[in-house]
């Protein structure tokens, strides 16, 4: 165990960044926003991946007095976050100065949107490096907080809606998560003592088992419909597509990418340390998430806008990562963190692919509307269809990879139903996602489509397609060497798993 | 006597909650919630007081500021733009008023009657902590009655407030030990949370003309 200020920095780095970012848009500086933003989220980027190294040399950090703890997971986290907002923000510039100029929004909420972005990657970081079962509520509602004003970005009614059904939603979920986590806290104290031990996650994990079994199903009951909601899941995932769908389009790739992993992330450190001890557990995590999918899945077959179609595979695919999480097998969790790594990078590739379309056609993103762009926009179309190919789970990219370890996984703790449930969403995903992608770039559009503004549609500027190239180049690099995660993904699983086990 | 006054004051919680929860006027609403927050300072000091637990003063300020003092004033500040009656609940006044006193009653009792299977310690299912830890669940279950029924933008904002007492009662029953810091980040939050709710509520009023949230997907087209 290292004492580090590291892991403090890099939360309070962005939220410091932040704080500037606005203080500036009062000032004539205002025009420094992005690149100022951009310097910050890229040094918060190199103390992340010093951090990260360290652990996956073996290192473990802590900070505080064990207040702020990084293993394993919260190290792979902390790369994902933190490398995730650098191209997030690469692709808001170009688009937030078209929503400019188209008049949606203005300069001053402009200077709001990159620093709530900050703040969101401060409070991001300090949940996924909190020790504290509390704090770590208290983080993941600052996560929703800091995006709610985001979600309500354009003030137009449908944001409005989305925003205040987004909050809401969310914090009486995660409300439920804290009743739970108190249950926990209240139960660990006569075997911890001192009120500080019972708090810190790393110590709950290893008297998981003398808990008494009615109040830690309560409590993992209460924490997982919490953090589901949180996540999305299906019957929690109200908020999620009306959120997806209104957000500036950057933000909707933030959201499917970063956000709903809050909640994977917070299951997987609460709710997984009773996994070994109750199989029930295990079988109500892979039935609650097992409908989720379907159901997801089915309704983003039926959408006609964009946004919402990629939201509702998002509620799909992140029941994936529930479902591995909650195995408890090395396999499992494996395969789980893989899913959730690869998500965030297909699904922020194809909100990006779509906010390019939007950017090209002037806010187009009814497939209805749209046909026949491959041509005009080949980095795009490129771009699209390797998301839409790697979130089906076809070789050789990455979603065909963490599928298959989950599926693996499932075999092997003999789920066979859940198992082929999963493998029938993963074909219906092939066919939404793919038919998708046909219509929107290759089939020819019953009216020519054409941006609002005179001129002809063409491929996105440079800093709009680079974030899209980066990603599609990651995706399929991850699914022909899937090794090159193995050491941060392996360190991450083991984190878990040695916690049970009783050790840091 | 001294567990006398803490179910006492555990029941008047519980009373004020239908109060808050079913009164049609959003301002004498407010002043009940006000109620509501001040009872449950009361119970703290006065759990504060019974238990030597001296962190529990720090707890009874921080509640006071936020709960008591700085909460009602956002609510009754976002009451000076919109118009104070509520919009007509999911469910007419007369049955609510028969549905909540039964969920109260019945939940109570059988929190009450159950507490060893909600109560992680021996000493939780004593007097008074398994009176007050019945109390915390069904004051829970009000706010999320509320939050289904109510349509009314304050009146969602209430219930999650109830919510959030229920949760502080719950804390205060089983996690007194709970450090002080972690108190006030659970009490900001709570803060901000209101806040942010009733900012988003008042450009919805300020653009639909309504504070009802359940047409809000209706009325944008």
């Amino acid at each position: 165990m290292v004492e580090s200020s590291l892991p403090l920095v890099v939360i309070l780095l962005p939220i410091a960044g932040s704080l500037l970012v606005f203080g500036l848009s009062f000032t004539g500086l205002k025009s420094w926003r992005e690149g100022l933003s951009l310097l910050f989220a890229v040094v918060t980027f190199g103390f992340s991946f010093q951090i990260a190294s360290q652990v996956w040399h073996g290192a473990r950090l802590s900070s505080l007095n064990m207040a702020l703890y990084v293993g394993g997971l919260s190290a792979l986290m902390l790369v994902l976050v933190d490398g995730m907002v650098i191209l997030i923000l690469i692709q808001s510039i170009r688009y937030m100065r078209k929503e400019l100029a188209r008049g949606v929004t203005s300069e001053a909420r402009l200077g709001m949107y990159y620093a709530l972005v900050l703040l969101f990657t401060g409070t991001m970081n300090w949940t996924v490096t909190t020790n504290n079962m509390v704090m770590l509520y208290v983080a993941v509602e600052g996560t929703t907080l800091a995006t709610a004003l985001l979600v309500a970005f354009y003030r137009s009614k449908a944001s409005l809606e989305a925003g205040y059904k987004y909050v809401l939603l969310v914090v009486v979920g995660i409300t439920f998560a804290l009743f739970g986590i108190v249950l926990i806290y209240a139960a660990a104290v006569p075997h911890l003592g001192s009120g500080r031990e019972a708090l810190m996650l790393t110590e709950v994990g290893r008297i998981a088992n003398v808990i008494p079994k009615n109040i830690a199903l309560l409590a993992v009951a209460f924490m997982t419909c919490g953090f589901a909601t949180k996540a999305g899941l299906v019957p929690f995932h109200a908020w999620l597509p009306d959120a997806h769908a209104e957000a500036p389009t950057p933000i909707s790739a933030l959201l499917s990418g970063l956000i709903i992993k809050v909640g994977a992330y917070a299951l997987a450190r609460t709710v997984t340390i009773f996994a070994p001890h109750y199989h029930a557990v295990v079988v109500f995590i892979a039935i609650l998430t097992s409908a989720s999918m379907v159901i997801g899945i089915v309704m983003a077959l039926v959408q006609d806008d964009l946004k919402r179609l990629l939201a509702y595979s998002s509620v799909s695919q992140i029941s994936y990562v529930f479902e591995g999480l909650g195995l408890g097998t090395y396999l499992g969790i494996y395969g789980g963190l893989f899913h959730l790594v690869n998500h965030t990078l297909i699904k922020a590739l194809l909100f990006m692919s779509v906010g390019a379309v939007m950017y090209a056609t002037g806010g187009k993103r009814k497939i209805s509307e749209l046909g026949g762009l491959a041509g005009k926009m080949p980095i795009t179309a490129v771009g699209f269809f390797v998301g839409a190919l790697a979130i089906g789970g076809l070789p050789p990219f990455n979603g065909f990879m963490s599928k298959f370890t989950l599926f693996l996984a499932m075999g092997e703790a003999h789920l066979y139903w859940a198992m082929a449930i999963g493998i029938f969403t993963g074909l219906l995903t092939i066919a939404c996602l793919v038919w998708a992608a046909y219509r929107v770039f290759w089939r020819q559009p019953a009216v020519e489509v054409s941006a609002d503004n005179p001129g002809e549609v063409r491929e996105v500027p440079f800093l709009m397609w680079f974030s899209i190239a980066v990603l599609a180049i990651l995706c399929i690099v991850i699914g022909i060497y899937p090794q090159i995660l193995y050491r941060p993904l392996d360190a991450a699983t083991n984190a878990i798993l040695r916690i049970w086990a009783g050790g840091y | 006597m001294s567990n006398h006054i803490l179910v006492t004051l555990t029941l008047a919680i519980l009373i004020t909650s239908i109060f808050t929860v079913e009164l049609r006027n959003l301002r004498t609403t407010v002043y009940f919630y006000w109620l509501h927050s001040a009872l449950l300072l009361s119970i703290i000091t006065a759990y504060a007081t019974v238990m030597h637990n001296p962190t529990l003063y720090i707890w009874s300020v921080s509640v006071l500021v936020t709960k008591v003092i700085i909460i009602p004033t956002l609510m009754l500040t976002f009451l000076r733009r919109v118009p104070t009656y509520e919009f007509r609940p999911i469910i007419g006044f007369g049955a609510s008023l028969v549905v909540i006193v039964s969920i109260e009653i019945v939940f109570y009792k059988l929190f009450h009657a159950y507490a060893y299977l909600l109560a992680p310690t021996a000493q939780a299912q004593q007097e008074p902590t398994r009176s007050l830890l019945a109390g915390a669940f069904t004051v829970f279950l009000l706010g999320i009655y509320a939050l289904l029924t109510r349509r009314d933008a304050l009146k969602t904002v209430v219930g999650l407030a109830l919510m959030e007492n229920g949760v502080h009662l719950v804390l205060l029953a089983l996690a007194s030990q709970l450090p002080e810091t972690t108190m006030i980040g659970i009490l900001t939050d709570v803060v901000v949370v209101v806040g942010l709710l009733l900012y988003i509520s008042t450009q919805v009023y300020e653009i639909f003309g309504v504070t009802d949230t359940a047409r809000l997907s209706e009325l944008r087209h």
